[in-house]
């Protein structure tokens, strides 16, 4: 027993919402909220178009495709997509004596700390071998096994990616809950708990320029349907 | 004579501290029944365990001599050398307590012999493993998921005859009274086998079920002890032990928080004593089979554990139950208190 220690990164900062891509008939729609809310949670929160980065559609074998990229709210694509690939920031966020407000630390009287939030998720529809490497040289997660066949109670391997290396020691969450932080390998296991859209999460924590905010944080979400 | 030095052999390895989530939300650890947890690679457990035993007494009349009370304390460090692999240290410290009447006759009143010192300390190694889509040695990581798997471990271990064999009451006799379960040592070396399985419910993860098995070999020891100036020395070799444990350790209550948690403990534990032997020849008076039940409780918090319990026979067949004041099956109960620390 042992094996892992939750940073508070995790509950505190990049997991408190959910980004998520809905398949909606031939389009796919962006949300940000909470994919599953408890009471006195939103699920969806409104988001501005321009916080989408990035919103793209790729074969099965990870190569790109031809879409449609409407800026809206929420974001829609319109392709007929192995996985699409979407990049969100909310901006900076900075915590100050009067409470979180979403701007950069050097604009915030009384700022305890500020940090720059990026989000990406990752949604596969169709698989291919090829979906067990990482698409981009950003924080990424990938099944190690098809997960469009999984069923409730199987257990897939997963592995965080960071620069196209293996990211060791990254805590992964599971429906917003922590299960549990990568092997050397950048691995771990995770068991399919429900149906519908599954979302996985990891995140890192890196240094910025002490100035508009103090760190950056990154977090990828892998997403996919469980029949 | 019975075989009573139980406690110090039976390798209470369970009961480990985590860190982190794990600890919060992984299988639980019961008190007698050792789980199947192993320690990280690197880290060091420190344990602490007394089994305070008070004994059913009788008419002095029917039992001059009667054990009174029996503490064990139990001292131990534990390393993980590899994920899969723990050593442990353990040394234990007794405290045995006896009531004896004066002379021997209980109508002039009884008086009370104690002994008390470091018995034998004993070394275990713990291999782990798990089932995950085939049988595996427990890996560096398992996330919350694979925490739930079936994880076993095949365990042995040796006691080293550190403790004093051949400590005498001579309050009624100069020569001294051979009684060896009043002893701190076996004088020989013990050698201990034995086997855990422990299952977190998937469907009901609140719930962790764990089974144990041992069985312990005692050889012959030679005392000091003679019964005249010109009688040899007497031997004498206790019961070997077979015991067969499981138990539920159930969630009650969780504060990540204050990373703080409470687990409910229920046990049954079937102990097997052969009897003991006295120059050879199988004494009467020793041996059975007993059934404790152990209800307690353990609580977490960061990276210490501390568990609370009270153990009692349930059920006993012991060969001449008239006979066998202050033997296993004869407990008023046995209260049990751990204490372990991870780093």
């Amino acid at each position: 027993m042992k094996r892992f220690f939750l940073p508070l990164i995790l509950s505190s900062l990049s997991m408190s919402h959910d980004l998520w891509v809905e398949r909606e008939g031939s389009q796919y729609a962006l949300y940000y909220g909470h994919l599953h809310p408890v009471q006195g949670e939103e699920k969806f929160i409104k988001y501005k178009p321009e916080d989408v980065l990035k919103f793209e559609c790729v074969s099965s074998g990870g190569k790109p495709l031809q879409y449609k990229f409407e800026k809206s709210y929420p974001a829609r694509l319109k392709g007929s997509c192995g996985a699409v690939l979407a990049v969100f920031s909310s901006g900076y966020w900075t915590k100050s004596v009067e409470g979180l407000k979403n701007l950069p630390k050097d604009r915030v009287q009384g700022a305890i700390e500020g940090w720059l939030s990026y989000e990406s998720v990752k949604r596969i529809d169709s698989w291919s071998q090829e979906l067990k490497k990482p698409l981009t040289d950003d924080l990424e997660i990938v099944p190690l096994e098809n997960p469009l066949e999984a069923k409730v109670g199987d257990k897939l391997t997963f592995a965080v990616y960071y620069r196209g290396k293996p990211l060791k020691d990254a805590v992964v969450a599971y429906d917003e809950k922590p299960v549990g932080s990568t092997d050397d390998d950048g691995r771990i296991n995770i068991r399919i708990k429900r149906k519908g859209l599954q979302l996985i999460s990891t995140s890192v924590k890196e240094k910025a320029d002490g100035v508009k905010a103090d760190y950056v944080v990154k977090t990828a979400n892998l997403s996919f349907e469980v029949k | 004579m019975t075989a009573l030095l139980c406690c110090g052999l039976s390798f209470a390895h369970h009961g480990v501290a985590a860190l982190g989530a794990a600890s919060l939300e992984g299988p639980g650890a019961p008190l007698e029944t050792s789980s199947s947890a192993t320690l990280p690679e690197g880290s060091w457990l420190f344990y602490l365990k007394l089994d305070h035993v008070k004994w059913k007494k009788y008419s002095f009349q029917d039992f001059p001599d009667q054990k009174s009370t029996y503490d064990f304390w139990m001292y131990g460090l534990g390393y993980g050398v590899k994920p899969w692999l723990s050593l442990y240290l353990f040394v234990p410290y007794y405290v045995k307590k006896e009531l004896k009447s004066i002379n021997g006759d209980p109508t002039q009143g009884q008086y009370s012999y104690t002994n008390s010192d470091f018995a034998d300390i004993s070394l275990m190694a713990v291999l782990g493993f798990k089932y995950d889509r085939g049988f595996r040695l427990v890996p560096k990581k398992e996330s919350l998921d694979d925490l739930m798997d079936w994880h076993f471990t095949l365990y042995g271990g040796l006691s080293l005859p550190t403790g004093n064999p051949n400590k005498y009451d001579r309050a009624r006799d100069p020569k001294g009274e051979f009684e060896p379960d009043m002893s701190t040592g076996f004088g020989k070396p013990a050698i201990t086998l034995g086997f855990t399985a422990t299952k977190q419910l998937v469907s009901l993860p609140r719930l962790t079920f764990v089974f144990d098995t041992n069985y312990i070999k005692f050889f012959e020891n030679t005392y000091n002890f003679r019964e005249s100036p010109d009688a040899p020395r007497k031997k004498y070799k206790f019961g070997d032990e077979f015991r067969l444990n499981t138990a539920l350790a159930y969630r009650l209550y969780t504060n990540a928080e204050r990373k703080f948690r409470a687990d409910a403990l229920l046990e049954a534990n079937f102990q097997y004593n052969q009897r003991d032997k006295e120059d050879g020849v199988k004494l009467e008076g020793s041996g059975g089979k007993i059934l404790y039940g152990v209800l307690g409780t353990r609580l977490y918090y960061k990276n210490i554990s501390a568990g609370l319990g009270v153990k009692v026979p349930v059920w006993k067949k012991l060969n001449e139950e008239s006979q066998q004041q202050g033997a296993e099956g004869k407990e008023k109960y046995r209260l049990i208190l751990t204490l372990s620390a991870l780093f």
